[in-house]
């Protein structure tokens, strides 16, 4: 006689996310940023989850920019693309922190007024994890200022785990 | 832990004379952990041949890297899963669209297989989000790993023992600086330092050329992958089904040679018991 499946059970979201081991270009972020005179905060060593790995191996290979910041809000990668318009190369720079964003980053409305941090576009997609879209006045780490259009949207990976946040970015007039 | 591997082979059975030693099933692997528990890795044809003997037989735990064909084609063999007295408990990677029991049953039902999940005597199958849970004494760490489709790698702990099961993984996709960067190497966390680590080894360097992409090792980046992650035994597994035991018994002395960090490299042949 046949016994009727038990009811079926499915782990997490809520399950622990794993620790990971460390991260390669500290050194290179510690040094700019202490040129600087900006006190360091360490990025957690981790290993990047899977999608995140596969995710910057696609945006290398992209002409468009491309900016990837992990779940803790962290800029773990930008690609070539996006270098012109950061003013910094990233490996001159490596995976920065998100205290040492808004430092490095500075950001108006179109007529240069102060804005909130809310409402940045990455800001909006890493905090409410929902898409969203702007336009922003930005200034590089080459000290120019550049209007840009953003669209970031949240990473959300199998089984609601959240990842982070991928963003592109282009000049207005472009 | 208690090791028995039942199926080595990767991609589809291999069965003949030539493929003997290594053995033809595809992928299943048996443990044995503390009050004689068993836990199964992946369902391929080496399923059908696994004895349960000696075993608590009220519960077997099935833990599937993925849905593969090579990787679930055993399930509807295995004894205890048409016994109403086995309590099964499959567990496998989550899905955005369908459940684990759904998905297994695209396989399991018409016109590919005669038998339905619903005629599946005692089964729970639990779909499985990357985290820790754990099957009794035995703390699970579950994480996607780079392979086409959702694919799970697998850590067991028991007590101060590590088993780590990543049959089919390419370490080196989506890594320009590998072997360089764990930071950026998909399942360094999973392997690094454990007792022992069962692997891909499915490719040799000049077969990879041809098949980036494809989910697989080849020797070179699997003894990078080692020597990134210092396990104290490698088992390699998956292998090609178009090698022959002469063309693994190569394979692995390159491996070997290869393998410089002092990992002891052990051949995965169908039979193979090691103790964890």
């Amino acid at each position: 006689m046949l016994v009727p499946p038990k009811e079926d059970t499915r782990i997490g979201p809520n399950a622990h996310n794993i620790g990971f081991g460390p991260c390669g270009q500290q050194d290179a972020t510690l040094l700019h940023l202490a040129s600087r005179g900006t006190k360091f905060s360490p990025m957690p060593p981790h290993q990047q989850p899977v999608e995140i790995i596969l995710l910057r191996q696609v945006a290398s290979y992209l002409s468009i920019p491309v900016w990837v910041m992990d779940s803790d809000g962290n800029l773990v990668y930008y690609n070539d693309s996006a270098e012109s318009l950061l003013g910094i190369r990233f490996d001159d720079v490596g995976p920065i922190h998100a205290d040492q964003l808004r430092e490095m980053f500075r950001v108006t409305d179109l007529q240069g007024a102060p804005i909130s941090e809310s409402s940045v576009p990455v800001v909006v997609a890493l905090s409410k994890r929902v898409p969203a879209h702007g336009e922003i006045r930005f200034c590089g780490m080459d000290g120019v200022w550049r209007d840009i259009e953003v669209s970031a949207i949240p990473l959300e990976g199998q089984g609601g785990r959240f990842l982070g946040v991928l963003a592109t970015f282009w000049e207005i007039g472009d | 832990m208690r090791v028995r591997l039942w199926g080595t082979r990767g991609s589809i059975p291999a069965a003949g004379c030539e493929t003997v030693r290594y053995g033809g099933d595809t992928s299943a692997v048996e443990i044995r952990c503390a009050g004689d528990r068993m836990i199964i890795l992946d369902g391929g044809s080496g399923l059908r041949p696994l004895q349960t003997d000696g075993s608590d037989a009220s519960r077997i735990d099935i833990l599937l890297s993925h849905l593969h064909m090579d990787h679930v084609q055993g399930l509807p063999f295995f004894p205890p899963l048409l016994d109403p007295e086995v309590e099964v408990h499959v567990w496998g990677p989550i899905s955005i669209n369908r459940t684990l029991r759904e998905r297994i049953a695209r396989y399991l039902s018409p016109p590919l297989f005669p038998v339905r999940v619903r005629d599946l005597a005692n089964v729970v199958f639990h779909d499985v989000v990357p985290g820790e849970f754990e099957v009794g004494a035995i703390q699970v760490t579950a994480d996607l790993i780079a392979h086409p489709g959702s694919t799970l790698g697998y850590r067991l702990t028991e007590g101060s023992s590590v088993l780590t099961y990543m049959p089919d993984h390419e370490p080196a996709l989506g890594n320009k600086s590998f072997p360089d960067s764990p930071e950026w190497t998909s399942g360094f966390q999973l392997a690094a330092g454990a007792d022992v680590l069962i692997h891909d080894a499915q490719y040799e360097d000049s077969e990879y050329e041809t098949r980036v992409g494809w989910g697989h090792s080849s020797v070179s980046h699997l003894a990078e992958f080692v020597r990134m992650t210092q396990p104290a035994r490698l088992v390699t597994f998956h292998h090609d089904p178009s090698h022959t035991d002469t063309d693994l018994d190569g394979l692995h002395e390159r491996l070997i040679n290869r393998v410089v960090n002092g990992t002891d490299v052990v051949p995965g042949m169908a039979g193979l018991t090691i103790d964890v």
